[in-house]
């Protein structure tokens, strides 16, 4: 591995500025990850402690459809005034979480995160010929989450990258524009993802340190949602990692 | 000294009234008087309010009739639950509506002239304090009327228009919750409404009329609040400007996408200032719009001079009402036609 990279790096001299740019990033990288004794045993023992922090997009949440309607001269027929869809926008935040190795498989962890998502109404069909148009606020949104996460250490590829599937859920709190008005619900998440380990052993505290990234269906029911449905969105993050 | 007034508000006609009489300071979900240069909202001070019926009915309709209708469109006010306004039936009389007798007075009157007009409520007011002293209901007998728990064709409805009466007999104004369309003979027909204090009835034989709707709610809760009430919902504020001027008179509606319920107000001074309170917490889509759907006098008196020359807009933003407090002022800033 550490000959390949090598081995990248002389050809990155030869080529272009960006390939050698590719070629340092990688030769990085895998110098780091050799600056320990490969021991990732140690830092997967039961009782290990991990904190990492990352960034995760969110995909767009439907959050309901509503017509302005009056009531009809002839009834039951109702007059629409306008009509209204609204959603929570796809968005960014960032996430902080601390784990706790129960086996050499399976880990629990807490985490908060935090975004910003806009609430979007789309205003359309209005009966008096105003154009479509949008109305918009930013909701500050928290989530602290409790998850599983089982490592398929059977599909572990050179005992570095690990794939992980978790479950997990916890309390959902949206904070409407302006600050005056929080709306609460629940939050699950279900997904899978992988784990790198960068560096792992060591003889001080820090037995490990690595990337992850995963992928979750994320459930919200309640918050700024019109009713009490349970919405489905993607979402992906990435995170940093150490393992004490 | 009480110095007192009689105003007449001539509403819900079955076409556009147009509105005779001293109008005093009449301004949308609540009625005022100017009090020392200061807007004074009008209410009852005692409860609960105590009505009499006239003792004659009209073809169809006898006084007991009339005297149930009444009692059920009083309840129905008496049972919102965040309004804490009551009512109570004193007898029958023979005084007349309009009289100055001392009596709150309600029953049928004939006024053939007033031909677009159904029924009327004035009222006699301290003009100092802003307190009711007494009220007057009359219905007009040249038209024809039904208490039938269905309605009947080619009658109006008495509950229903007794509904709206009682709204303004309690200190509500009118609300612009509501189309029409011109008719050739000159009037409006009602193609919807969301507002049972909108100026113009539905047509003969309709009874839509007996449900007051979120606007009526929280109109009426506006007046005659109940510790909920202030506790459980929110106001929204504002002004509604062009090129930079206050407008006067702009319809300003607040519609919850979550609930589909609408709420609205009139801006109601110069600076183009509006409040639209008795709101359910939660994000509000903003539109405002001049007056088109009935006369202004309907709303205002002629001298206030209500601004009806600009396009229908919708606020940029979603506006957040909190529970027992106000939005924030906004700006709506909106360009001539």
């Amino acid at each position: 591995m550490i000959e390949a990279t090598k081995t990248r790096r002389h050809e990155g001299t030869k080529g272009s500025p960006r390939t050698f740019s590719y070629a340092r990033a990688v030769a990085a990288v895998a110098s780091f990850v050799c600056v320990w004794h490969p021991d990732i045993a140690l830092a997967q023992d039961p009782g290990r402690i991990t904190v990492s922090a990352g960034v995760w997009w969110m995909g767009e949440m439907p959050v309901g459809s509503m017509d302005a309607t009056e009531t009809g001269g002839v009834a039951p027929v109702r007059y629409r005034l306008f009509a209204t869809d609204t959603s929570l926008a796809p968005s960014i935040g960032v996430d902080t979480a601390v784990g706790l190795r129960l086996s050499r498989v399976i880990d629990t962890e807490l985490s908060a995160s935090y975004g910003a998502p806009e609430l979007r109404t789309r205003i359309r069909a209005d009966a008096e010929g105003i154009p479509d148009t949008e109305a918009v606020e930013a909701v500050g949104q928290l989530a602290i989450e409790a998850s599983l996460l089982v490592h398929v250490t059977p599909w572990s590829l050179f005992g570095r990258a690990t794939p992980f599937v978790s479950v997990g859920g916890g309390y959902l709190r949206q904070l409407h524009e302006g600050r005056t008005l929080a709306e609460t619900g629940a939050i699950y998440h279900a997904g899978g993802g992988v784990t790198i380990m960068l560096r792992s052993g060591g003889r001080g505290v820090l037995k490990g340190a690595g990337l992850r990234a995963d992928a979750r269906a994320i459930v919200r029911k309640g918050g700024v949602a019109f009713d009490d449905d349970a919405r489905v969105t993607p979402a992906l993050e990435a995170a940093w990692f150490v393992r004490f | 000294m009480t110095r007192s007034r009689r105003i007449w508000s001539l509403v819900l006609a079955f076409a556009l009234a147009v509105a005779g009489g001293p109008h005093e300071a009449f301004a949308y979900l609540k009625f005022g008087v100017l009090a020392s240069g200061r807007g004074v909202t009008l209410r009852w001070t005692q409860m609960p309010v105590t009505y009499y019926v006239t003792d004659h009915g009209v073809p169809g309709v006898g006084a007991a009739d009339l005297q149930a209708a009444l009692g059920r469109a009083f309840a129905t006010w008496e049972a919102l639950p965040t309004a804490s306004i009551q009512y109570r039936f004193g007898g029958f009389t023979e005084a007349l509506p309009g009289e100055d007798e001392g009596l709150n007075t309600l029953g049928f009157r004939s006024a053939p002239e007033l031909d677009r007009v159904l029924a009327s409520t004035s009222f006699l007011v301290d003009t100092v304090t802003g307190a009711l002293l007494e009220s007057d209901i009359f219905f007009n007998s040249a038209f024809q009327w039904s208490v039938q728990s269905s309605g009947q064709g080619g009658r109006f409805d008495l509950e229903s228009i007794a509904l709206h009466e009682i709204g303004h007999m309690s200190g509500l104004g009118h609300s612009m919750l509501g189309e029409t369309e011109l008719q050739a003979t000159g009037g409006r027909r009602v193609i919807a409404a969301e507002a049972v204090m909108f100026p113009i009835a539905f047509s003969a034989g309709n009874v839509s009329g007996r449900t007051p709707r979120a606007d009526d709610v929280a109109g009426l809760s506006d007046v005659y609040p109940t510790g909920d009430f202030t506790r459980d919902k929110g106001s929204l504020s504002g002004r509604v400007t062009k090129s930079g001027q206050g407008v006067f008179g702009a319809h300003v509606v607040a519609f919850s996408p979550a609930t589909g319920l609408m709420v609205a107000n009139f801006s109601l001074d110069p600076q183009g200032r509006f409040s639209i309170a008795g709101l359910s917490p939660g994000p509000y889509v903003v539109r405002v719009e001049p007056i088109d759907d009935a006369s202004v006098d309907s709303f205002f008196q002629a001298s206030a001079n209500a601004d009806v020359d600009f396009r229908a807009a919708y606020f940029e933003r979603l506006v957040v009402v909190p529970a027992g407090g106000d939005s924030g002022a906004i700006e709506i800033e909106v360009i001539p036609k």
